[in-house]
């Protein structure tokens, strides 16, 4: 209990996660509200989740800056020296930090998803006045939850490999963007559908426009399974590497 | 000239500054294979290669206390700023050149005005880094800012082609010279 306040509180002294707080609280509601003002976006099912499915970039940062804080060396002064050499002084159990890592990021992510879905979604019901959102619709906002965990701790897993955050910031944010990268490739082939960002989607979205239609529970089980292969990566390599 | 030369050495010599333009090569020649037509792969994900490489060669100087080797060495801010600047363009060019022209190779077509918007681009960066120097948090802003809420905007809002991110030279050039303007003033009036 103890290492995971100690991860709670490092998390919430970080700049970089109360930008991505202020990002997830206020982007997709704001593309909801612009859209309802376009007269060009059609509302369907999907409308008010899909935007949430793009606040998921809040959930990318915090996972990524959670590791990469860690590996950030301080400067000349203060000997070079980074974080992860007093946070496992504290904690020398690594199975036993990373515990700690993992519950304080899902627990931080999980709570904004929902505070964001709540935000965006009563948005949306003020201001399309086609879409109604009502309690029938509790299970897909569990599925975002779901899904910006899932993402969080897939960031998290890359940046235990990477240890800088610069490479998994750039690939997975420029990922989320209008034409991402997992998109160019189910051009190339229909596996791609399968990508952790592409199935994930289907824990929340109804009207899937692709040729692969999952139902919401193989979607999660296709985006959980590549999450335990590449968090599971990083935490042997974190395990057995020298800090 | 001196002035110029040092900057261009300590560019050069940065492993990441090497990975960002050789990784970036790599990815356009896988993107251009995969995309429809060159301009979607052009005026797409390699943009995050142009930014982390204006990005990296600001806040590079602030990741231990090199700003200090180096304004005691050249203590005139204004002329050690305009170098920087200087040195970032003379790497920036050819590659972006590069860029374009293995675009160019691999899918056929060809998109050459991408490279000066590639150019424009890796320069607004190089000034977000200097007014915060912190990469990280640069980061997630030119990256939230030119692959969500930049393609969000566009089709949306009216006077969404006069925003940073438009490729268009004659927009792209008066914000490059802002964001440059601002950086140069906060580097000559900020404790280093």
């Amino acid at each position: 209990m103890k290492a995971l306040r100690a991860e709670l509180t490092k998390l919430t002294s970080l700049p970089g996660v109360w930008i991505a707080v202020a990002i997830g609280l206020v982007l997709p509601a704001g593309v909801t509200v612009l859209n309802a003002s376009n007269s060009r976006s059609v509302p369907s099912a999907d409308t008010g989740f899909r935007e949430l499915a793009i606040g998921v970039v809040a959930a990318i940062v915090i996972g990524v800056v959670a590791i990469s804080s860690e590996y950030l060396a301080e400067g000349e002064e203060s000997g070079g020296s980074r974080q992860i050499t007093t946070s496992l002084t504290a904690v020398p159990s690594r199975s036993r930090f990373l515990l700690a890592k993992t519950a304080a990021v899902a627990g931080t992510v999980g709570l904004l998803a929902l505070i964001s879905s709540a935000i965006t979604l009563t948005a949306t019901d003020l201001t399309s006045a086609d879409v109604s959102i009502g309690t029938s619709d509790l299970p897909r906002v569990l599925g975002i939850a779901a899904y910006w965990i899932f993402s969080a701790l897939l960031a998290a897993g890359i940046t235990l490999v990477t240890r800088s955050g610069i490479i998994p910031l750039s690939v997975l944010i420029v990922n989320i963007s209008v034409v991402s990268v997992s998109f160019l490739l189910t051009k190339v082939t229909r596996l791609a559908y399968y990508f952790p960002d592409l199935a994930g989607t289907h824990l929340f979205l109804r009207d899937s426009d692709g040729p692969v239609d999952l139902t919401p529970v193989a979607g999660g089980l296709v985006m959980g399974l590549w999450v335990a292969v590449i968090a599971g990566i990083g935490a042997a390599a974190f395990v057995r590497r020298d800090a | 000239m001196n002035l110029l030369r040092a900057e261009l050495l300590k560019l050069a010599t940065l492993p990441a500054i090497r990975f960002t333009v050789i990784g970036t090569w790599a990815v356009t020649v896988l993107l251009s294979a995969a995309a429809p037509d060159v301009s979607t792969a052009l005026y797409g994900p390699l943009l995050a290669g142009f930014l982390i490489l204006g990005l990296i060669a600001a806040t590079s100087e602030y990741q231990g206390g090199q700003i200090r080797t180096t304004l005691v060495a050249a203590p005139r801010r204004v002329t050690t700023y305009v170098a920087k600047v200087g040195a970032l363009v003379v790497i920036t060019l050819p590659a972006a050149a590069v860029t374009v022209a293995l675009g160019t190779i691999v899918s056929g077509e060809s998109e050459a005005k991408a490279a000066g918007y590639f150019a424009f681009t890796t320069v607004i960066a190089h000034a977000v880094g200097s007014l915060t120097r912190r990469t990280l948090p640069a980061l997630v802003g030119l990256l939230a800012y030119y692959f969500i809420v930049g393609p969000l905007l566009q089709p949306r809002v009216p006077f969404a082609k006069y925003l940073l991110d438009s490729p268009d030279w004659f927009v792209a050039l008066p914000w490059t010279a802002v964001a440059t303007s601002l950086g140069l003033l906060a580097f000559r009036s900020r404790d280093a």
